[in-house]
């Protein structure tokens, strides 16, 4: 066997593995898509029945629940805003963490990495309390404020490493001319970066729509979500699978539009702040 | 360059960070703060009369009387070793096969290995729950393709267990390949080359080349992935809600159910003061025994 013949059963052997690696991994969402899409008897058919007919009425049952575009746009204003917020609170604090020297620095930076460590619950019990007593437990500014603790850490992380790779021409250029430290940050150093600032902005809003612990406990009737509305599916006698996989695709398809749509900068995202 | 200039700069810095500190403040001072004075307390929210002082108790009963800690503390560190072992190698070796074969087909698995991190842990798991189902789910029923009997996936203990690490790897192994496979693509191609020429065989160049040149991004990502799944909380509620018993109840859920199902508030926060300390202590050793410290990252 020639080395060429060699190469390319060896690259067809890892072509299969890949796709048995593939398979595994979408089969899951595959089998939420299909099951949206069967009425009652065919979804729990046993064995499971590969064709079948098409029917929309989880769907139908899944908009028409009450009030579900209330918790839709709950989801929506929440993710929004807490990645607005992170955003406008992070960037610069990253900036100045990886440009500016001053004394507290490596403490700040470290302390902002290390703030991951905390496990949710011992930041929801407090919170909880709280809120209790400020009234505000069910309110979607409660939350909103828990996801903003949730991702900063993240988002600083992740711009550092996009601000290490800016040259320090730039500021030096925009000083020679006479530009204030906020004027360069806002007209010439965001520009560059704002490629890390869709990564971070698109992690932060991944996040906080996936968030379940604190959605969960400090919602109430008016300021659920889409994704803690899912156990509305489950009763006492019966798991309604066919509106629960439905409202499971609802839940899923932002996000996967934002993946496919921004995949490559979610990587670079994950991977600037790793490789030097 | 003269006054102005430096207090400008100042101005900057402390507007600039001053924000992110105030919100790290709340979000991680204060509630320890909290946390440590109502795990002196006896804390029942359904107590009209609120809570009381009782000093170290609550410490003390968690380490020395509560047999439901310790187990759900060896729960968590079984949880996070095997869940990260596994999601190394998962991660490493299809890593290795992507970085191996560049063209469009690899690149679409990258993208489309990104789904399974991205999607919504809650709507996921509540497949994964219909998936385990010993008589409607679907992996009995290729068992019983195969002739093999159908499995009680989740009302057996360490089954149980296992279906969750399976759950985690799923959701988790594309984080760790992708951190990898950025980091393979940064390594230099002579010792490859030097591996072929000399005629290593695959395994051979993984082992003795791949694997000692990526050893800082490696620890990197395992330090990132045993840090959060010691948090892992959604799909243990959603699959097993702490498993048949508590046989699957970690110390994260433990904390949580005492907190909101039993309302003992004063002995959740000094749980979580303790889970604090152990995620500390172990992140610490971690960092040590790896040395992440001398590669100078953070």
């Amino acid at each position: 066997m020639s080395a060429v013949t060699r190469k390319k059963y060896k690259n067809y052997l890892i072509n299969l593995l890949l796709l048995i690696v593939l398979i595994f991994a979408l089969f899951p969402i595959y089998w939420m898509f299909t099951m949206s899409l069967k009425n009652k008897v065919d979804s729990l058919a046993m064995p499971p029945r590969w064709f079948f007919n098409v029917t929309f009425d989880n769907y139908l049952s899944v908009f028409s629940g009450n009030n579900f575009s209330n918790y839709f746009i709950n989801s929506i204003i929440i993710s929004l805003m807490s990645t607005i917020v992170v955003l406008a609170i992070g960037v610069p604090a990253a900036y100045t963490l990886t440009r500016m020297k001053f004394e507290a620095k490596k403490h700040i930076s470290f302390w902002i990495i290390s703030t991951r460590m905390a496990p949710p619950v011992a930041v929801l019990i407090p919170y909880f309390i709280i809120f209790k007593h400020l009234g505000l437990l069910d309110t979607r500014t409660s939350i909103i404020l828990m996801h903003i603790g949730m991702n900063l850490p993240l988002t600083v992380w992740i711009m550092q490493g996009f601000f290490k790779e800016i040259p320090f021409a730039l500021e030096e250029a925009a000083s020679i001319d006479g530009c204030s430290r906020w004027k360069t940050y806002y007209q010439i150093i965001l520009p560059t970066v704002i490629g890390g600032i869709s990564a971070a902005a698109i992690l932060a809003f991944v996040f906080s729509w996936n968030e379940l612990m604190y959605t969960l406990t400090l919602s109430g009737r008016s300021s659920r979500t889409i994704t803690a509305d899912m156990y509305n599916y489950i009763s006492y006698q019966e798991i309604n699978w066919g509106p629960l996989c439905a409202s499971g695709m609802v839940v899923l398809i932002p996000i996967f539009i934002f993946v496919i749509l921004v995949q490559k900068r979610l990587v670079q995202g994950l991977t600037v702040g790793i490789i030097k | 360059m003269g006054n102005p200039i430096f207090r400008e700069k100042r101005i900057f810095i402390y507007q600039s960070i001053l924000p992110a500190i105030f919100i790290l403040f709340i979000i991680t001072i204060l509630p320890f703060f909290i946390n440590l004075y109502n795990s002196l307390r006896d804390y029942y929210l359904a107590n009209p009369e609120g809570s009381y002082f009782i000093g170290f108790q609550n410490y003390y009963n968690i380490i020395f009387n509560d047999p439901n800690f310790w187990k759900a503390l060896s729960l968590n560190l079984i949880f996070v070793v095997s869940a990260v072992c596994i999601q190394f190698c998962l991660g490493i070796g299809i890593a290795s096969l992507i970085h191996q074969n560049e063209s469009p087909f690899s690149r679409f698995i990258q993208g489309s290995l990104m789904l399974p991190f991205a999607a919504t842990p809650i709507a996921m798991a509540f497949i994964w729950r219909l998936m385990f189902n010993p008589s409607l789910g679907i992996f009995n029923y290729f068992f019983g393709l195969f002739n093999i009997n159908a499995v009680t996936w989740l009302s057996q203990p360490k089954l149980a267990f296992f279906s969750l690490i399976l759950v985690d790897t799923w959701q988790w192994t594309p984080f760790m390949m992708l951190l990898l496979l950025a980091g393979l693509k940064a390594l230099p191609t002579e010792p490859f080359e030097a591996a072929s020429v000399d005629g290593a065989t695959f395994f051979q160049t993984l082992f003795h080349v791949t694997l000692p040149l990526i050893k800082p991004v490696s620890m990197i990502a395992m330090l990132f992935r045993i840090i959060d799944s010691f948090k892992t909380f959604d799909i243990i509620f959603i699959i097993t809600r702490g498993g048949p018993g508590n046989s699957t109840e970690t110390l994260n859920l433990y904390t949580f159910y005492k907190g909101f199902n039993h309302l003992r508030m004063g002995y959740a926060s000094a749980l979580s003061i303790i889970m604090l300390i152990i995620i500390i202590v172990i992140a610490q050793k971690f960092i040590k025994y790896t040395g992440i410290n001398e590669m100078g990252v953070f």
